[in-house]
């Protein structure tokens, strides 16, 4: 459309106008400063493609001072969530299974034991059985120590000897026995297990808490 | 033997290394010993324990200790509903009883199963249910060949082991082929570790159906003994060294193998002088839990 406009035209046209008018036709306009000789007074001006974009804004040039601001207040307003999040993260959570459930704590006057003081007499005897036992756990710990040491040196001497005999086998048996961890083994029970035993079958309420 | 460069900055027989860690020492290969007479034979031996089924009864000191625990435990705690409704029962009967069978509602609060009650319902079906026995028929009997008997303790299996002629009580032992130096096709054949000796050892004396787990590569004990004479000169070694392997019964049965085994005992550690040596005794005993 616009090779048909004479140069005198285009002053003419007011500069919004222009503008707006090739915006609506999508294209940009170009003015060739190439030196171009000829006989008529060509204006030169050329219409491109549809560009289907507005040209980009121009881009307005920031105080590096109020950039660093920016930055500061952005920096300050994260770590003061991050601190939020770790006080609550440091609180200890209440368990369920250590309070006292709700009915108990609110009959706790009716459910308090009355306190029996203890005689002079009871509370020696208690505090003599205590040192007894702790004696007593003491005598079992250096025993079961004493024996444990007995074995190891069992098992050094073996070692010794086997390393004295064959060097080859000596180096199999220090290898490690992978099957030997995990060990697992289900200790003694109060009562042996009983032949043949056919367990009944029984009900229970599953009482699992569920958080949805 | 090959020297390496490392094994003669060893001293002989000895573990004296300066800057050497205990995994590379032990890597090295040992400087020849001096003045051996003779081979000595190698076997192994297999320490075959069943472990405690029950726990042991407590005792006197370990009972008194319970009672007070206990006892605290009771004196720190706060009521439980179980002893709540019970209370509360006892104070519904005497209100009954005071207003003389006046008042329909406590008639019928009275009339519902008690706390009391409850308990002695529970009581009854606990004694219905009959546990098995921790002192066994095999305890009265005194059945040494029995797996039932003892059942708080570890128990260990000693067998008659024929050799040659006659026959011993011992733990069941197998002779060690050395597979560098005998070219064998089939059992005991080379290349072999004592470990594997006594796994096959153990089956060749109690039955290929046994469930043993062996308690790592390493053997736990060690016992020399020296032949007779005569066996000196037949068999051409000094004597032999037993190396004792552990293992512990997972299930399975036991069956001693009539050819190799006249009888068998399952003994514990302090029964175990009644039936062997001394000297072999101690060293069996060495690594043995002993306390039970």
């Amino acid at each position: 459309m616009a090779l048909s406009l004479g140069l005198s035209t285009v002053q003419r046209l007011a500069a919004n106008v222009l503008d707006m008018s090739l915006s609506r036709s999508l294209c940009a306009l170009t003015i060739s400063t190439r030196r171009v000789i000829s006989t008529s007074s060509p204006a030169a001006i050329a219409v491109s493609h549809p560009l289907c974009a507005e040209p980009l804004k121009k881009k307005k040039r920031i105080d590096p001072a109020v950039v660093r601001a920016r930055e500061e207040r952005r920096r300050r307003k994260l770590e003061k969530a991050i601190r939020r999040l770790e006080k609550s993260s440091r609180q200890l959570k209440p368990l369920a299974e250590m309070e006292l459930p709700r009915e108990v704590r609110a009959e706790l006057s009716e459910r308090r034991r009355p306190a029996r003081p203890l005689t002079t007499e009871e509370a020696n005897e208690r505090f003599d059985l205590m040192k007894e036992w702790t004696r007593h756990r003491r005598e079992q710990h250096v025993a079961d120590v004493a024996v444990l040491r007995r074995i190891q040196e069992s098992r050094a001497k073996a070692l010794r000897e086997l390393r004295a005999e064959s060097f080859q086998l000596y180096c199999a048996a220090i290898e490690e026995d992978p099957d030997l961890v995990p060990w697992a083994h289900s200790g003694p029970t109060l009562t042996p297990p009983i032949d043949g035993y056919d367990a009944p079958d029984g009900d229970y309420v599953d009482t699992t808490r569920r958080w949805e | 033997m090959r020297l390496t460069w490392c094994s003669r900055r060893l001293l002989l027989g000895g573990f004296q290394f300066s800057c050497r860690t205990l995994s590379q020492a032990a890597r090295a290969e040992p400087a020849p010993s001096a003045g051996q007479a003779g081979p000595w034979h190698l076997y192994t031996a297999v320490c075959l324990q069943r472990l405690p089924v029950v726990a042991p009864p407590l005792s006197e000191m370990e009972r008194r200790f319970t009672a007070l625990l206990r006892q605290l435990e009771f004196e720190r705690s706060l009521k439980s509903s179980h002893e709540i409704r019970h209370e509360m029962d006892i104070a519904t009967a005497e209100a009954l009883r005071a207003s003389e069978g006046d008042d329909p509602d406590l008639a019928e609060a009275a009339s519902l199963q008690t706390a009391a009650d409850f308990e002695d319902a529970c009581a009854e079906e606990l004694a219905g249910f009959e546990p098995a026995p921790t002192v066994t028929e095999a305890d009265r009997a005194g059945d040494q060949r029995s797996l039932q008997r003892r059942l708080s303790s570890r128990l260990v299996l000693v067998v008659q082991q024929r050799l040659g002629a006659g026959t011993s009580w011992m733990l069941p032992q197998g002779r060690h082929q050395d597979g560098a130096t005998l070219r064998q096709v089939g059992r005991g054949a080379a290349g072999d570790t004592p470990r594997q000796t006594a796994e096959q050892t153990l089956q060749a004396m109690v039955g290929p159906n046994v469930n043993a787990q062996f308690l790592g590569n390493a053997p736990w004990g060690f016992y020399k003994y020296k032949y007779p004479k005569p066996l000196q000169q037949e068999s051409g070694a000094i004597g032999g060294k037993v190396f004792f392997y552990k293992a512990v019964l997972r299930g399975g049965p036991v069956e001693p193998v009539a050819d190799r085994v006249a009888d068998h005992r399952w003994l514990t550690a302090a029964e175990l002088g009644g039936q062997l040596r001394s000297g072999y005794r101690r060293a069996v005993h060495r690594l043995l839990i002993d306390h039970d």
